[in-house]
């Protein structure tokens, strides 16, 4: 089963969003790394010339940044090979939670959306089956219009929950004026391709977006 | 290590750690320099005090780094304003320097080519 030719298209535009936001976040990893070499390279060349200068605590601190910088941009490379794969099959069996920690990797990578909390699950991990491209392509634009809504500084909880329905993620901490994502026809397209429901709940500041259990008994 | 003679630098970048080493290398030649995590902040420090140059980021939490680079100049004209972004293509640059920035660095930066620039001119008109 493939989705609609549209909403293939907006997953591949999603693929390569994704993919610059992640070159960016390696090239601020790499930098952070060889401007803090660089530091250290320079504190050396002033201990030679008067070995009372050295500050072993700091070059220490230097170091440990080093560390740090490189574990950063492994789990930034891991994000980029897990987006990379979720391409690999148009419809599959999908954890719900780990499609959420997808997207908010990808969202901790833009300077306007970190404050993204996870909400914990209660129960079992809501596994579906269906297009997970495209569930990252819509989950992250939520993010992306709850961000522009709420500004740099806010927070947005992220939830996810079984319903009778289906499986729903929940974007929490909406302000007031948040109007949703529904004006774009990119949305559409994946909410027609993914057979979601996305609900907005102004007064409590919640955007729900509802998923089927499987894809293809939804679209039979 | 050379001494710039305390000449002023505001470094605008979310990136904290780039940001502090960054600041500390330029320190050690003698530069005076300030941090700016946000492209408010930075519009702050501007308001309160000169600065030689400011080298700035452009995607920045709140503001865009275009947005600050225009708003810099019109409150500070001739200011050396100097991008550097792990982000920016070539269209970037072409606005970037029609704006008025007086180069444009990709990230990352070696410390040479922008001494070099730091050191072109004393000019600054901040």
């Amino acid at each position: 089963m493939s989705a609609a030719p549209g909403a293939e298209g907006e997953g591949l535009v999603f693929l390569g969003k994704a993919t610059a936001v992640i070159s960016h976040s390696i090239k601020n990893v790499m930098a952070t790394v060889s401007e803090t070499a660089g530091l250290i390279g320079d504190l050396v060349a002033l201990a030679e010339r008067d070995p009372r200068r050295i500050d072993l605590k700091e070059l220490g601190v230097l170091g440990e940044t080093i560390v740090e910088e490189i574990q950063r941009g492994f789990q930034v490379v891991q994000l980029l090979n897990k987006l990379a794969h979720s391409g690999d099959q148009p419809v599959a069996d999908v954890d719900v939670e780990e499609v959420v920690t997808v997207v908010s990797g990808l969202g901790r990578c833009l300077a306007y959306c970190s404050g993204i909390t996870r909400l914990p699950s209660a129960g079992e991990r809501p596994r579906i089956r269906t297009q997970p491209l495209l569930l990252q392509d819509l989950l992250y634009r939520a993010l992306d219009a709850a961000f522009r809504a709420v500004g740099p500084d806010g927070e947005i909880k992220v939830g996810v929950e079984r319903g009778a329905d289906g499986v729903c993620v929940a974007l929490q901490g909406l302000p007031a004026g948040f109007r949703g994502i529904f004006e774009s026809p990119g949305v559409e397209l994946l909410k027609q391709a993914l057979c979601a429901r996305i609900a907005l709940d102004k007064d409590a500041g919640v955007l729900r977006l509802v998923l089927p259990e499987s894809l293809d008994e939804a679209r039979a | 290590m050379g001494d710039e003679s305390n000449r002023s630098i505001l470094i605008v970048d979310d990136e904290r750690r780039f940001t502090a080493a960054l600041a500390k290398r330029l320190e050690l030649r003698g530069f005076s320099c300030c941090m700016a995590f946000d492209g408010l902040s930075a519009l702050a420090f501007l308001e309160k005090r000169p600065f030689d140059a400011v080298l700035l980021d452009l995607r920045l939490p709140d503001v865009h780094g275009m947005q600050v680079l225009s708003r810099a100049l019109a409150a500070r004209p001739g200011l050396r304003v100097i991008i550097m972004t792990a982000h920016g293509d070539e269209r970037d640059r072409r606005v970037c320097l029609r704006l008025g920035a007086r180069a444009f660095l990709r990230k990352p930066v070696a410390l040479a080519d922008l001494l070099a620039l730091l050191e072109g001119d004393a000019g600054g008109g901040g």
